[in-house]
Protein backbone atom coordinates (compact mmCIF):
# COMPACT_ATOMS: atom_id res chain seq x y z
CA UNK A 1 0.00 0.00 0.00
CA UNK A 2 2.69 2.58 0.60
CA UNK A 3 4.35 1.43 -2.64
CA UNK A 4 1.67 2.77 -4.98
CA UNK A 5 1.58 5.39 -6.98
CA UNK A 6 5.89 5.93 -6.14
CA UNK A 7 6.89 5.34 -9.96
CA UNK A 8 6.90 7.98 -11.92
CA UNK A 9 4.72 7.88 -14.90
CA UNK A 10 5.30 10.77 -17.25
CA UNK A 11 2.08 11.85 -19.26
CA UNK A 12 2.29 14.24 -22.35
CA UNK A 13 -1.13 15.12 -22.97
CA UNK A 14 -1.64 14.06 -26.87
CA UNK A 15 1.43 11.71 -26.99
CA UNK A 16 0.76 7.80 -26.35
CA UNK A 17 2.97 6.36 -23.46
CA UNK A 18 6.20 5.00 -24.50
CA UNK A 19 7.02 1.40 -23.37
CA UNK A 20 9.02 1.52 -20.06
CA UNK A 21 5.88 4.32 -18.91
CA UNK A 22 3.35 1.34 -19.82
CA UNK A 23 5.15 -0.54 -17.44
CA UNK A 24 5.53 1.43 -14.74
CA UNK A 25 1.67 1.91 -15.22
CA UNK A 26 1.02 -1.53 -15.54
CA UNK A 27 3.03 -2.37 -12.45
CA UNK A 28 0.83 0.52 -10.23
CA UNK A 29 -2.13 -0.41 -11.90
CA UNK A 30 -1.42 -4.21 -10.24
CA UNK A 31 -0.08 -2.93 -7.03
CA UNK A 32 -3.65 -0.94 -6.61
CA UNK A 33 -5.70 -3.91 -7.81
CA UNK A 34 -4.20 -5.90 -5.19
CA UNK A 35 -3.74 -3.63 -2.46
CA UNK A 36 -7.44 -3.43 -2.92
CA UNK A 37 -8.28 -7.04 -2.99
CA UNK A 38 -5.67 -8.17 -0.22
CA UNK A 39 -7.56 -5.26 2.26
CA UNK A 40 -11.21 -6.43 1.09
CA UNK A 41 -10.13 -10.16 1.56
CA UNK A 42 -8.09 -9.83 5.35
CA UNK A 43 -11.57 -7.69 6.61
CA UNK A 44 -13.95 -10.08 4.89
CA UNK A 45 -12.19 -13.14 6.68
CA UNK A 46 -11.37 -12.03 9.66
CA UNK A 47 -15.02 -10.38 10.42
CA UNK A 48 -17.01 -13.32 9.30
CA UNK A 49 -14.37 -15.52 10.93
CA UNK A 50 -14.23 -13.92 14.71
CA UNK A 51 -15.61 -10.78 15.32
CA UNK A 52 -18.97 -9.88 13.65
CA UNK A 53 -19.89 -6.84 14.40
CA UNK A 54 -16.57 -6.15 12.65
CA UNK A 55 -18.76 -6.65 9.64
CA UNK A 56 -21.13 -4.01 9.98
CA UNK A 57 -18.65 -1.14 11.18
CA UNK A 58 -16.67 -2.31 8.20
CA UNK A 59 -19.11 -2.45 5.63
CA UNK A 60 -20.12 1.43 6.93
CA UNK A 61 -16.40 2.60 6.59
CA UNK A 62 -16.31 1.00 2.70
CA UNK A 63 -19.46 2.99 1.80
CA UNK A 64 -18.88 6.07 3.50
CA UNK A 65 -14.93 6.13 1.85
CA UNK A 66 -16.55 5.88 -1.57
CA UNK A 67 -19.16 8.21 -1.07
CA UNK A 68 -16.38 10.90 0.24
CA UNK A 69 -14.40 9.89 -2.55
CA UNK A 70 -17.11 10.19 -4.74
CA UNK A 71 -17.90 13.91 -3.40
CA UNK A 72 -14.23 15.02 -3.06
CA UNK A 73 -12.00 14.18 -6.12
CA UNK A 74 -9.18 16.33 -4.58
CA UNK A 75 -8.90 14.02 -1.58
CA UNK A 76 -9.19 10.86 -2.89
CA UNK A 77 -5.77 9.56 -3.06
CA UNK A 78 -5.23 10.33 0.96
CA UNK A 79 -8.79 8.76 1.42
CA UNK A 80 -7.91 5.61 -0.17
CA UNK A 81 -4.18 5.34 1.31
CA UNK A 82 -5.99 5.73 4.98
CA UNK A 83 -8.84 3.31 4.54
CA UNK A 84 -6.71 0.77 3.03
CA UNK A 85 -4.18 1.56 5.95
CA UNK A 86 -7.44 1.54 8.82
CA UNK A 87 -9.36 -1.66 7.28
CA UNK A 88 -5.97 -3.76 7.46
CA UNK A 89 -4.86 -3.12 10.70
CA UNK A 90 -8.56 -2.23 12.49
CA UNK A 91 -8.88 -6.19 10.86
CA UNK A 92 -5.59 -7.76 12.13
CA UNK A 93 -5.52 -5.75 15.60
CA UNK A 94 -8.98 -6.96 16.43
CA UNK A 95 -7.88 -10.36 15.09
CA UNK A 96 -4.77 -10.58 17.75
CA UNK A 97 -6.69 -9.25 20.11
CA UNK A 98 -9.45 -12.17 20.51
CA UNK A 99 -6.76 -14.38 20.05
CA UNK A 100 -5.01 -12.74 23.24
CA UNK A 101 -8.65 -12.60 25.10
CA UNK A 102 -8.94 -16.29 24.20
CA UNK A 103 -5.37 -17.39 25.54
CA UNK A 104 -5.87 -15.27 28.81
CA UNK A 105 -9.49 -16.94 29.41
CA UNK A 106 -7.66 -20.40 28.85
CA UNK A 107 -4.75 -19.59 31.03
CA UNK A 108 -5.85 -20.60 35.02
CA UNK A 109 -4.77 -18.48 37.69
CA UNK A 110 -2.60 -20.81 39.25
CA UNK A 111 -0.51 -20.54 35.66
CA UNK A 112 -0.78 -16.30 35.87
CA UNK A 113 0.87 -17.10 39.45
CA UNK A 114 3.68 -18.92 37.92
CA UNK A 115 4.56 -16.85 35.53
CA UNK A 116 4.32 -13.22 37.57
CA UNK A 117 5.82 -14.68 40.76
CA UNK A 118 3.09 -13.42 43.02
CA UNK A 119 0.29 -15.16 44.09
CA UNK A 120 -2.89 -14.18 42.42
CA UNK A 121 -6.40 -15.20 43.51
CA UNK A 122 -9.09 -16.18 41.07
CA UNK A 123 -10.99 -13.39 41.74
CA UNK A 124 -8.29 -11.15 40.13
CA UNK A 125 -7.96 -13.26 37.18
CA UNK A 126 -11.57 -13.40 36.22
CA UNK A 127 -11.79 -9.50 36.68
CA UNK A 128 -8.64 -9.31 34.26
CA UNK A 129 -10.38 -11.70 32.01
CA UNK A 130 -13.57 -9.27 32.11
CA UNK A 131 -11.40 -6.38 31.57
CA UNK A 132 -9.99 -7.64 28.61
CA UNK A 133 -12.90 -8.36 27.03
CA UNK A 134 -14.33 -5.11 27.25
CA UNK A 135 -11.11 -3.55 25.78
CA UNK A 136 -12.19 -5.79 22.90
CA UNK A 137 -15.17 -4.48 22.78
CA UNK A 138 -14.17 -0.83 23.00
CA UNK A 139 -11.22 -1.25 20.64
CA UNK A 140 -13.95 -2.39 17.98
CA UNK A 141 -15.63 1.02 18.49
CA UNK A 142 -13.35 3.93 18.91
CA UNK A 143 -11.69 2.43 16.37
CA UNK A 144 -14.59 3.28 14.21
CA UNK A 145 -15.11 6.22 15.46
CA UNK A 146 -11.39 7.84 14.79
CA UNK A 147 -11.95 6.76 11.32
CA UNK A 148 -15.47 8.62 11.13
CA UNK A 149 -13.67 11.48 13.09
CA UNK A 150 -11.39 11.31 9.81
CA UNK A 151 -14.28 11.75 7.24
CA UNK A 152 -16.15 14.60 9.54
CA UNK A 153 -12.68 16.89 9.64
CA UNK A 154 -13.60 15.90 5.66
CA UNK A 155 -16.96 17.17 5.26
CA UNK A 156 -16.30 19.91 7.07
CA UNK A 157 -13.43 20.98 5.47
CA UNK A 158 -14.53 20.80 1.84
CA UNK A 159 -18.35 22.28 2.45
CA UNK A 160 -19.55 23.08 -0.80
CA UNK A 161 -19.56 21.30 -4.18
CA UNK A 162 -17.94 24.82 -5.21
CA UNK A 163 -15.50 25.01 -2.82
CA UNK A 164 -14.33 21.09 -3.84
CA UNK A 165 -14.38 21.60 -8.14
CA UNK A 166 -12.24 25.17 -7.78
CA UNK A 167 -9.67 23.23 -5.45
CA UNK A 168 -9.55 20.67 -7.73
CA UNK A 169 -9.64 22.43 -11.14
CA UNK A 170 -6.50 24.46 -9.63
CA UNK A 171 -4.38 20.79 -8.60
CA UNK A 172 -5.29 19.63 -11.79
CA UNK A 173 -3.99 22.61 -13.26
CA UNK A 174 -0.44 22.27 -11.15
CA UNK A 175 0.06 19.04 -11.48
CA UNK A 176 -0.57 18.16 -14.95
CA UNK A 177 1.00 20.71 -17.08
CA UNK A 178 4.44 22.19 -17.25
CA UNK A 179 6.63 23.13 -14.51
CA UNK A 180 4.33 21.40 -11.81
CA UNK A 181 3.94 21.77 -8.31
CA UNK A 182 4.50 24.84 -6.05
CA UNK A 183 1.00 25.73 -6.31
CA UNK A 184 1.84 28.82 -8.17
CA UNK A 185 0.30 29.87 -11.20
CA UNK A 186 1.73 30.68 -14.74
CA UNK B 1 10.96 -19.21 32.08
CA UNK B 2 9.48 -22.29 31.83
CA UNK B 3 5.89 -20.08 32.35
CA UNK B 4 7.07 -17.70 29.80
CA UNK B 5 7.69 -20.51 27.20
CA UNK B 6 4.30 -22.85 28.00
CA UNK B 7 2.71 -19.33 27.30
CA UNK B 8 4.42 -18.71 24.01
CA UNK B 9 3.47 -21.94 22.98
CA UNK B 10 0.06 -21.62 24.09
CA UNK B 11 -0.33 -18.53 21.97
CA UNK B 12 1.78 -20.54 18.85
CA UNK B 13 -0.98 -23.48 19.17
CA UNK B 14 -4.37 -21.55 19.71
CA UNK B 15 -3.13 -19.20 16.42
CA UNK B 16 -2.64 -22.24 14.33
CA UNK B 17 -5.86 -23.72 15.65
CA UNK B 18 -7.32 -20.88 14.78
CA UNK B 19 -6.39 -20.47 11.57
CA UNK B 20 -6.89 -24.03 10.87
CA UNK B 21 -10.19 -23.98 11.94
CA UNK B 22 -10.84 -20.53 10.41
CA UNK B 23 -11.04 -21.70 6.70
CA UNK B 24 -14.33 -23.66 7.61
CA UNK B 25 -15.81 -20.79 10.34
CA UNK B 26 -15.36 -18.74 7.69
CA UNK B 27 -17.56 -20.96 5.26
CA UNK B 28 -20.09 -21.60 7.44
CA UNK B 29 -20.73 -18.36 8.41
CA UNK B 30 -20.95 -17.65 4.90
CA UNK B 31 -23.51 -20.22 4.43
CA UNK B 32 -25.53 -19.20 7.46
CA UNK B 33 -25.24 -15.40 6.95
CA UNK B 34 -28.76 -13.95 6.67
CA UNK B 35 -29.84 -11.90 3.81
CA UNK B 36 -29.15 -8.54 4.86
CA UNK B 37 -25.49 -9.83 5.66
CA UNK B 38 -25.09 -10.62 2.03
CA UNK B 39 -26.37 -7.25 1.15
CA UNK B 40 -23.94 -5.61 3.12
CA UNK B 41 -20.95 -7.41 2.06
CA UNK B 42 -22.44 -7.04 -1.69
CA UNK B 43 -22.47 -3.33 -1.01
CA UNK B 44 -18.85 -2.98 0.61
CA UNK B 45 -17.52 -5.05 -2.40
CA UNK B 46 -19.36 -2.47 -4.74
CA UNK B 47 -17.63 0.36 -2.95
CA UNK B 48 -14.64 -1.05 -3.21
CA UNK B 49 -14.64 -1.54 -6.61
CA UNK B 50 -15.56 1.85 -7.48
CA UNK B 51 -12.82 3.39 -5.25
CA UNK B 52 -10.67 0.77 -6.93
CA UNK B 53 -11.36 2.11 -11.14
CA UNK B 54 -11.14 5.94 -9.63
CA UNK B 55 -8.15 4.96 -8.36
CA UNK B 56 -6.79 3.57 -11.20
CA UNK B 57 -8.21 6.06 -13.57
CA UNK B 58 -6.32 8.67 -11.72
CA UNK B 59 -3.19 6.50 -11.53
CA UNK B 60 -1.55 7.90 -14.64
CA UNK B 61 -2.21 11.72 -13.34
CA UNK B 62 -1.10 11.11 -9.77
CA UNK B 63 2.51 10.47 -10.19
CA UNK B 64 3.62 12.58 -12.52
CA UNK B 65 6.94 13.68 -12.59
CA UNK B 66 7.30 17.40 -13.35
CA UNK B 67 9.11 17.81 -17.16
CA UNK B 68 10.66 20.81 -17.89
CA UNK B 69 10.00 22.80 -21.07
CA UNK B 70 12.47 24.75 -22.86
CA UNK B 71 11.31 27.54 -24.79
Amino acid sequence: MEGRGTNPVIVVPGIPLDKRNQNRLAKEMAKTILAFAAAFAVWLVISLMQVRLALYTGAIVWVVSAFTVWRMPNEADKIINRLLQFIVGYSLGLLLWGIIVRVVVATPAAMWTQMIGVSLNGAYASTFVGWMAIAFTIALVMGFFSYMGYIWQLFNMNRSREQVDERRAAYMRNRSFGEGGGGTKR
Amino acid sequence: MAGIALAIGRFGYDFFVLLYNGAGTTLYAMRAAAWYDVVIILASFASMVYMMVDDIARLKYRSVKPTKVKL
